[in-house]
């Protein structure tokens, strides 16, 4: 033990004998001053912190709950609405006319890709 | 015979610095400051960094004071924090440090004022530790300061318990090549 090596009679930590490099009274005044001044600060920046992570919490939580219902709400509401059916009916007889007229245009070019094709036409 | 459960005793002072009480926190940290001051000297090299880490160390403690819970002296929970502090810190600056030119001035301002004799062995024999390797003298200081036992170092550095004993023989041996009374104080072999 240290006692026994003897290694402790030579580091003490004792404040008159130790080996730190002597400073005057006012600028260890000053030390403990910002000392008491960084451990408040600290703190305070702790509480802080310790503050917004709570309030994280509450927000995500919140979030969580929120945006599940806002979802359902929103898709709920898509369902029960008819206009948009009304709308798209339109456009369906729309595009359908276009489809017609295309419709009458397709035998000829189908019968051309048929022409074009050599073993078309016979049994 | 009863088994009484004695609650831990804190010191009033401590006690009430924990509470918030300004005067006494401005008292504790004034009483702690030479202490810390001579442990972060133990452990850094040079006085460069001293009092930088020595602030940093006490405003962790002060941070921490809640924690504390009167197992053990004040003075040995506040050693350890300090100790921690300052091997982390010194990890870190240890590139930077290079041989201090203070330590001739510092011994001759020394001459003729009381105690000086022993504070002149003591600047003398940290002049020595600054030799040993980082590692080694850590090693040294956290066992012959700080009284922690080998696996108590080991867990505190990270190191295999083997690690932390070839250490602690190597410093020793360099210290004693160094200066033999270092080692000879109580017939140390």
């Amino acid at each position: 033990m240290s006692d026994k090596s003897g290694v402790r009679l030579w580091l003490p930590l004792d404040r008159r004998l130790g080996p730190a490099r002597r400073i005057s009274s006012v600028r260890a005044a000053n030390m403990v001053d910002a000392v008491i001044e960084r451990a408040v600060a600290r703190r305070f920046e702790k509480s802080m912190a310790r503050g917004s992570k709570w309030r994280t919490v509450l927000l995500v939580t919140a979030a969580s709950f929120a945006l599940p219902l806002a979802a359902a709400v929103y898709f709920g509401a898509g369902r029960q609405v008819p206009a948009p059916t009304a709308v798209s009916t339109g456009a369906v007889r729309g595009e359908s006319k276009q489809r017609g007229a295309r419709s009458q245009d397709a035998p000829a070019v189908r019968g051309q890709v048929l022409a074009v094709h050599p073993g078309a036409g016979q049994p | 015979m009863s088994l009484a459960i004695v609650p831990p005793r804190i010191h009033p002072r401590v006690k009430a610095a924990v509470a918030g009480d300004e005067s006494a926190t401005h008292e504790l940290v004034t009483e702690i400051l030479p202490r810390v001051r001579n442990l972060v000297r133990y452990l850094v090299r040079g006085d460069s960094d001293v009092d930088d880490i020595a602030q940093d160390a006490l405003v962790a403690v002060l941070v921490d004071l809640r924690s504390y819970r009167g197992e053990g002296r004040f003075e040995a929970w506040v050693d350890r924090i300090v100790a921690r502090l300052a091997i982390s810190r010194i990890r870190k600056l240890r590139f930077r440090w290079k041989h201090d030119t203070q330590y001739n001035s510092d011994l001759m301002l020394a001459s003729g004022s009381p105690g000086s004799e022993e504070f002149v062995s003591r600047r003398q024999l940290v002049q020595m530790l600054d030799e040993l390797p980082l590692e080694q003298r850590h090693v040294l200081v956290l066992h012959h300061v700080l009284d922690m036992t080998v696996p108590e170092i080991a867990g505190e550095l990270r190191v295999p318990v083997e690690t932390v004993r070839s250490r602690l023989r190597l410093a020793k041996a360099r210290l004693r090549n160094f200066d033999p009374r270092v080692m000879e104080k109580r017939g140390d072999s």
